[in-house]
């Protein structure tokens, strides 16, 4: 390492100079930062790192292991691809956040205990928001509050486990548990938001296609990225998770296919490719733990790669919508071959990284005789190539010719995106230098794994060919269901209902109720007992009343939702 | 995926996009379907013993042409599905600004 610091703080601090540069020099202050962090973090042994003494525990700012370090590498890469990407951004907010961000999540997955984690946990949240309210709209204003209540609240849960966790005596330590008391449970649904978990994944979806279009490249790497993480530590063969993950694999898809934002298609298939993830480390065989964090590590690359594309798609046309593009490919090539490259690799085409990955996990499957999830995840397989393989480049690129000829994306972000396909055919091509970073040797029936034997190649081809064939004789038997300028209710639009339901109660019958206990009680006491008691004069009362009134309530729901967990957990 | 009922006319120099050229368009068309028959071909090679042996773990798998009948099958199944979960969720652009 070069220097002697938690590898998280780096970021932090460079984070913090970049008000203070204009220019080319801001520019090259960002990459600089980026590329030393990384190779600093290359150069960090495994082990445990700046433990640090407070209050009598002892919290480890940093503990590098296979696991960790794995994370760590990923994430160093993710961000300095990023900050490439957006080079051309002069956005103050935008860079001090991204940065921050990137910071964080490198934090959480280097952090030994949980009140450091919880740190870094909270300040995802805080530094993301920013690349969401970054649009200036009020559309991106509201998102962004409802991203921030919801991973908030994430990290609320997860104080609260690990409250309890040390309430009974547990270590603070961050070591797997069993899923079980109310600690775990917790700190399980905390992850659970984080990662995307099926009702809870509304935020994404929500947020995601909202933020700028270098904002959402940031944010497709950490955040859910962070959580799968956490899972493989803390929760590796928790069995809730093999069928928690096969609704994520599943259900998207189908959105997938009818939704018109090429933008929040990705945020679906993000949904996706986290379902597998969960589902190997459901198994929790090491094949299977190491299935879930290599396509963790593929997916993040080819994952941002297609929202790189899509980011320049939307930042030359000004829309990222099925309906309004379409032939690009024309004034765009390199863009279209960078998300090409992207498309093939998350279908996993031989050669490129997810067929490396995603089959351990289904490999792993089957050796433990999960028929049904091996079943259902090779259906999602195929569901992942229609929306990700072939609609986004089709509808951005091809498909019928928008006449629309927008210049080539900028010099930056198509180099940010060449590293990105580089990375994703030499993930594929040679899986060994994945391998070799990976937590446990990847071993199926006593031998070392092999991704590449004859049946692997012509099965996965013939799947992925067959599958082609079939949305070509959708199209042209005119099955296939065209895009619409439509939007599609999910739980994100659910919770927005409800939301507006609870501030209708708050503010009509619970402020009559307020009201009314005002002049049947309230200003019925002597005036002398309200002057005795400094009470607000009446028509003042009158005027909050219902503020009053409704905050108490709120107050009074809490505390008895409070005491409940507390005496059913007693 | 491109329907040839409309040719675009060619560039200002003359030279036409890749897609725009029907004759390009239909090359590209054969050598997909060809890859898919090649694909096919392997399940052949594996059933008469020459040359391809098909490592299988369920009996399902043993199907020549397996996972080419369910990679067809399961994407016909997911559009449809697809199609008729939009007659329940899709609304128009202006819900959100109700």
């Amino acid at each position: 390492m070069i220097v002697d610091l938690p590898p998280a703080l780096l970021l932090i601090a460079g984070a913090l100079v970049v008000p203070f540069l204009r220019g080319p020099l801001r520019a090259a202050w960002m990459v600089g930062v980026a590329v030393a962090a990384l190779v600093n973090f290359v150069g960090v042994e495994h082990g445990t790192h700046w433990q640090v003494g407070v209050f009598g525990y002892t919290l480890e700012l940093g503990r590098v292991d296979k696991l960790g370090y794995l994370f760590g590498l990923l994430f160093h890469i993710a961000a300095l691809l990023a900050v490439i990407y957006s080079l051309h951004v002069k956005d103050t907010v935008q860079q001090v956040a991204a940065l921050a961000y990137a910071g964080s999540a490198i934090g959480a997955v280097t952090a030994g205990d949980w009140i450091t984690l919880f740190v870094w946990w909270e300040l995802l949240a805080l530094t993301s928001v920013f690349l969401v309210w970054a649009g200036r709209s009020e559309k991106t204003y509201a998102a962004g509050v409802r991203y921030l209540l919801v991973n908030i609240a994430s990290g609320l849960l997860l104080l609260a486990g690990i409250l309890f966790r040390t309430n009974d005596g547990g270590s603070l330590s961050i070591e797997p548990m069993l899923l079980g008391d109310t600690a775990s449970v917790l700190i399980f649904l905390a992850i659970g938001i984080k990662c995307a978990f099926p009702l809870a994944h509304g935020w994404v979806i929500d947020a995601y296609p909202r933020a700028t279009p270098t904002g959402t490249v940031f944010l497709s790497a950490f955040t859910t990225k962070a959580a799968v993480y956490l899972l493989a530590r803390v929760f590796p063969g928790a069995e809730p998770l093999i069928w928690i993950g096969l609704v994520m694999a599943s259900f998207p898809i189908f959105y997938a296919v009818i939704e018109n934002d090429l933008r929040r298609v990705l945020s679906y298939s993000m949904i996706n490719q986290v379902g597998f993830m969960v589902v190997g480390i459901g198994i929790g065989t090491p094949l299977a733990i190491d299935g879930a964090v290599a396509h963790a590590f593929a997916d993040v690359i080819f994952k941002g790669l297609l929202f790189m594309a899509m980011g320049a798609v939307l930042m030359r046309t000004g829309t990222a919508n099925g309906t309004d593009l379409g032939g690009l490919y024309k004034s765009m090539p390199w863009t279209t071959g960078f998300c090409l490259v992207g498309a093939a690799s998350i279908s996993a085409f031989p050669l490129f990284s997810a067929f490396v990955t995603k089959s351990m996990i289904l490999s792993a499957a089957l050796a433990e005789h999960h028929y049904l999830v091996w079943w259902v995840l090779l259906f999602a397989s195929a569901g992942v190539l229609e929306h990700a393989g072939i609609k986004i480049p089709y509808f951005a690129f091809f498909a019928h010719d928008s006449g629309k000829r927008p210049k080539e994306a900028p010099w930056n972000m198509l180099v940010a995106m060449a590293i990105g396909s580089v990375l994703c055919i030499v993930i594929g091509s040679f899986p060994s230098l994945l391998y070799g970073l990976l937590p446990y040797e990847p071993m199926l029936h006593g031998h070392a794994y092999t991704p590449y034997d004859a049946t692997h190649v012509v099965t996965q081809m013939q799947l992925l060919l067959f599958a082609i064939l079939a949305v070509w004789w959708l199209m042209k038997a005119g099955i296939y269901p065209p895009e619409e300028r439509k939007i599609n209710l999910d739980v994100d639009r659910l919770y927005r209902a409800l939301a507006r339901g609870f501030w209708w109660i708050v503010t009509v019958p619970l402020a009559h109720l307020g009201k009314a206990i005002d002049s049947a009680v309230l200003e019925r006491i002597p005036a002398r007992v309200v002057a005795f008691a400094g009470f607000a004069h009446a028509e003042e009362r009158a005027h909050r009343g219902w503020v009053t009134g409704a905050s108490v309530l709120i107050a009074l729901i809490l505390l008895v939702g409070y005491l409940l967990v507390y005496y059913l957990s007693g | 995926m491109h329907s040839n009922d409309h040719t675009p006319p060619p560039n200002d120099d003359g030279t036409r996009h890749f897609f725009d050229d029907p004759v390009k368009t239909r090359w590209f068309f054969r050598i997909f379907f060809v890859l898919c028959a090649v694909a096919l071909a392997f399940d052949v090679l594996d059933l008469i013993g020459v040359g391809y042996h098909k490592e299988t773990h369920l009996g399902a798998e043993k199907v020549p042409g397996f996972y080419g009948i369910y990679g067809f099958a399961g994407i016909v199944a997911l559009v449809i599905v697809a199609k008729g979960l939009r007659k329940v969720v899709a609304r128009d652009e202006a819900y959100d600004d109700r």
